[in-house]
């Protein structure tokens, strides 16, 4: 069984703005080097104002790493996100010998235990044969943030004590074009946690989904990416699952399964694949007692997710306080 | 390979990481930045305000590039909130088309979304080929300094440069 990382309601808030490295020293931060109670931005907005460069490995089941070049940020790794590797390889699962299932779910399996050996190794040769600086750099930067939400997010549980440690000198396999600020990178983990917050029927990163069984209308025009994450919403997978048997970032993925729950494409409720109860128009008829089981308010299907809100009113309480949701 | 050092440490054991020292990576060097020159082709635009390329899915700005006509006779706002901002009205605009493009079932694909201010334009133009899933360009114009024909023109221009294996060789 996955972990359950989205769930911890609370974090260390970073304060905006240049940080001091006073102000970053009254973090939960020890010794560079030894264990650490909780991760958090403490020791990484320590190292960020001492300019470092190295690995900042957070153990524990949430293992990942923050590759800092110079204070910033060069990568950081998941073992739940795919990483660059992953989404390297994967079109080589898929285009050149049509869908091979099979062979990817080969590669995926050792990531997700965090064994990136030999897909490391596969795409440095794969990067070495093809000369494409343009989509692996925006893949780097993709796989980068989506690794970031896991890392650097409210993802440790507090009964988990995850250990931090810097190993300085050490690279990412792929030398960053690009370097993040520390302080930049927690905001969009902060937009991101805050988008999650606020997703609707019941979409999480970790809860299964599935399709349903008839849809309620008679035509609906999906895009490529749509139809796989719909077809492989098989009532077993959630769209962590999905996301790693795509290829594809976790929290774009989950974005666009909430999508096509609305919709009506999928449903989180696997007792509800009875299109009558997943009728847009009638979101509280016969699903009342199910809501209530998942605590989850009953929400017209047509709420309509804001970027734009998350961009220009990030709210505490909906990062720090999900149970008022 | 030789640059892939399996690494024997306890620690990167545990938190499952390949990892190179910095200096021995020698097949793969840090290139250009090649996401950033690629959008800096647009400041040719004229009356560019801000450019953005935007991952749709997750309204997450790859990059940013500020024009002539950018910040300086704004209100004075931090450019990359600009570019923020609009992005994530953007990408905002992205998905409800979508809905509302699935919803109809109309096989017919969105080409570009013009904004008409009174003193702007906001151009959004998915960019179906590129990325993992396609991405958005957003840029923004100075209506009394742009023509509108011309900065579409340009942008779809851009739109074969920026597709997967187009770029021009790494260099060294």
């Amino acid at each position: 069984m996955a972990p359950r990382p989205w769930r911890r309601a609370g974090r260390i808030r970073v304060p905006d703005g240049p940080v001091h490295p006073s102000e970053a020293a009254t973090g939960p931060t020890g010794s560079k080097g030894s264990d650490q109670a909780q991760t958090g931005p403490g020791p990484l907005l320590e190292l960020a104002a001492e300019q470092a460069t190295g690995a900042l490995y957070t153990n524990g089941p949430w293992n990942g790493a923050v590759y800092l070049v110079r204070g910033r940020i060069g990568y950081v790794e998941s073992v739940l996100t795919p990483g660059l590797e992953a989404l390297l390889l994967r079109p080589t699962y898929t285009d050149e010998q049509g869908t091979n299932e099979q062979g990817w779910a080969q590669v995926v399996q050792p990531l997700r235990r965090g064994e990136r050996k030999d897909a490391v190794s596969a795409a440095a040769a794969l990067l070495r044969q093809t000369n494409r600086s343009f989509d692996t750099e925006i893949l780097r930067r993709t796989a980068l943030a989506d690794a970031a939400l896991a890392t650097l997010g409210s993802t440790a549980p507090d009964t988990t004590p995850a250990r931090v440690r810097f190993r300085p000198g050490i690279g990412h396999w792929y030398p960053p074009a690009r370097t993040f600020s520390v302080a930049e990178m927690l905001a969009e983990v902060d937009r991101r946690e805050s988008l999650l917050a606020h997703l609707t029927l019941g979409i999480q990163p970790d809860r299964v989904v599935q399709r349903v069984a008839e849809l309620p209308f008679e035509r609906i025009r999906l895009t490529a990416t749509q139809w796989n994450i719909a077809r492989l919403a098989d009532g077993r997978s959630t769209p962590l699952d999905i996301a790693w048997m795509l290829g594809h970032g976790v929290f774009a993925t989950t974005l666009a399964v909430h999508q096509l729950a609305r919709l009506g494409v999928i449903s989180t409720d696997l007792d509800a694949s009875d299109p009558k109860e997943l009728d847009g128009s009638n979101p509280e008829s016969s699903n009342i007692d199910l809501a209530e089981r998942h605590s989850r308010p009953a929400v017209p299907a047509r709420h309509v997710l804001s970027f734009l809100r998350a961009a220009t009113h990030p709210d505490p309480a909906a990062i720090t306080g999900k149970d008022l949701v | 390979m030789h640059l892939i050092q399996a690494d024997r440490q306890d620690d990167e054991r545990e938190s499952g990481s390949i990892s190179v020292i910095t200096d021995t990576a020698e097949s793969i060097r840090a290139g250009t930045d090649a996401v950033h020159e690629a959008l800096a082709r647009l400041r040719s635009i004229d009356g560019l305000v801000v450019a953005c390329l935007v991952e749709p899915d997750s309204a997450y700005v790859l990059d940013t590039v500020i024009g002539d006509a950018g910040p300086s006779t704004d209100p004075p706002a931090a450019p990359d909130s600009i570019g923020l901002t609009v992005a994530a009205g953007a990408s905002d605009i992205a998905q409800v088309i979508g809905l509302m493009t699935s919803s109809l079932g109309d096989p017919d694909e969105l080409e570009d979304v013009i904004i008409t201010l009174g003193r702007r334009y906001h151009l959004i133009t998915p960019l179906a080929q590129a990325g993992a899933d396609g991405l958005l360009i957003v840029i923004t114009l100075d209506r009394a300094h742009t023509n509108l024909a011309l900065a579409r023109q340009q942008l779809r221009a851009l739109g074969p440069l920026l597709a997967p294996a187009i770029e021009p060789s790494r260099g060294s």
